[in-house]
């Protein structure tokens, strides 16, 4: 006995609803920062998943490179966040409404 | 992967994700961010990606959300520890429970010799030749952007005004 395909992608699509709707609704910029995380680790678990049933290492290769673009893109979010705290003393997304450089 | 370890570690992984995307302290949210990575890995470990689990654990429950952590320590000091009441840790209680309790069904329950997603196992070198083999240019494109996202991190996170900074 083991698991269908089509309950790993329905899991993978709650976890990806989860953090689509955390970015979507949260206006602190932190919490945007971890829905997107929680997105690509959805994206992720669909790709291992894969793997598994095609009997094909591409999917893990791929998830591979999907941690490495996750852990850029958290870098630069941080710094993004360091850089809103010390320009405007909070972490809410509405405080970037001119965003001129 | 027996069903019932499965379900076990998605239950945990949703109720730990609902948890960490609903909470006001941002150290909380993250903490129960790691408990829903680590449930995920060990459902990637039963998918037969094994090496794949432990960079789950490595990168993203332990570089990046360290990463996290040491941010908002950083920008907001932690208000001194409140007594600590029992209804506080039933959240993260549960979140553990749930992750042992996983962890006891996928060694407890062995998977049957029926086809199915289990019996494909990628052996970690096997997942090395395919990664530096046939994707090397993946691999060279994201260490690219690997290096770009050190630059771009450094240049925002320099200080308005120091006069060692080129600007």
């Amino acid at each position: 006995m083991s698991v269908p395909l089509e309950h790993v992608l329905l899991l993978s699509v709650a976890i990806f609803a989860i953090g689509l709707a955390c970015a979507l609704f949260r206006r602190k910029f932190l919490f945007i920062l971890l829905g997107v995380e929680i997105m690509l680790n959805a994206a992720g678990l669909a790709l291992v998943a894969g793997s598994a049933v095609w009997r094909n290492p591409e999917g893990q290769v791929f998830w591979m490179l999907l941690a490495a673009i996750a852990a850029a893109e958290v870098a630069v979010g941080l710094s993004l966040l360091i850089h809103l705290h010390r320009r405007r003393h909070s972490g809410d997304v509405d405080e970037l409404r001119s965003l001129r450089g | 992967m027996h069903p019932v370890a499965f379900w076990i570690f998605a239950v945990t992984t949703l109720a730990a994700l609902l948890l960490c995307v609903t909470r006001q302290n941002a150290v909380h949210a993250v903490l129960y961010l790691l408990g829903a990575l680590l449930a995920v890995a060990a459902i990637l470990f039963g998918l037969g990606a094994p090496l794949i689990a432990a960079w789950q654990v490595l990168v993203y429950a332990g570089a990046i959300l360290v990463l996290f952590l040491f941010v908002i320590m950083t920008l907001a000091p932690v208000a001194p520890s409140q007594p600590r009441r029992m209804r506080a840790l039933l959240g993260p209680g549960a979140i553990g429970a749930g992750i042992l309790a996983g962890m006891v069904a996928l060694v407890l329950l062995e998977p049957s010799d029926e086809r199915g997603l289990t019996d494909y196992l990628l052996p970690p070198a096997e997942l090395g030749r395919a990664l530096f083999a046939d994707a090397w240019i993946g691999v060279e494109a994201v260490s690219f952007l690997l290096l770009i996202a050190v630059v771009g991190a450094y240049w925002l996170g320099r200080r308005e005004g120091d006069p060692e900074e080129p600007r």
